[in-house]
């Protein structure tokens, strides 16, 4: 699963101390979901979602690799 | 569910535990008699029963504060960081009794009853170790580094 977490929080000029902040996870969490290398659960997406006024769809895309 | 210790008992553990492994390893040494002997007492076993005690404990306690204590914000992926490390340290605990054991079976004059006993409090504090040391690195150090 890709996201576009990084572009959408540096498109609003968001740190990642202040999108943390705003969801009440740690620094450590959304350093790993810009990576890629943590899937978040649904809740935490739909809330990353509702902080970039955007659908789920928008910010998580499946991969190929998903589907397998 | 078990509930975590809060944050701040994670610098209580990290104080304690080496200082009741200190106190431990002083009994072993036997500083602890030198010490009784210096202020004129004659009989030390009590005073080593209770350091030993003391240090043990304090260990224990430090260990347990360390494993147990809450992150600043324990949030979704630190839980499932948590859950991994214990799965890891598990592993490498099973994976050390099994060598442990075929190599005891292997030696010709196979350790007694204490040696086996070390062998096991041993395979029980790697595991703890394990725990310790790979939750905190992940979570304080490969992130971070991840991020650069």
């Amino acid at each position: 699963m890709i996201n576009s977490v990084k572009s959408n929080r540096k498109l609003q000029g968001v740190t990642q101390e202040e999108l943390a902040q705003a969801l009440k996870v740690s620094r450590q969490t959304i350093i790993s979901i810009e990576s890629s290398r943590y899937i978040p659960s649904t809740v935490l997406a739909i809330k990353i979602a509702m902080f970039f006024n955007k659908t789920v769809e928008e910010i998580f895309e499946l991969e190929r690799i998903d589907f397998d | 569910m078990l509930k975590l210790l809060p944050n701040h008992f994670k610098k209580i553990g990290l104080f304690v535990a080496p200082l009741g492994l200190l106190l431990w390893v002083a009994m072993q040494k036997g500083l602890i008699s030198d010490i009784t002997l210096y202020f004129g007492l004659s009989n030390s076993t009590p005073l080593n029963i209770i350091t030993a005690i003391v240090g043990l404990l304090s260990f224990l306690f430090g260990i347990y504060a360390m494993a147990f204590s809450k992150e600043k914000i324990e949030d979704e992926m630190i839980k499932n960081i948590r859950l991994e490390s214990f799965r890891t340290a598990a592993l490498i605990q099973i994976i050390l009794i099994t060598t442990g054991l075929i190599l005891v079976g292997l030696m010709k004059e196979p350790p007694k009853d204490a040696g086996m006993m070390l062998f096991f409090i041993a395979a029980i504090i790697i595991f703890w170790f394990t725990y310790i040391i790979r939750f905190n690195y992940i979570v304080h150090f490969r992130i971070f580094k991840n991020d650069k």
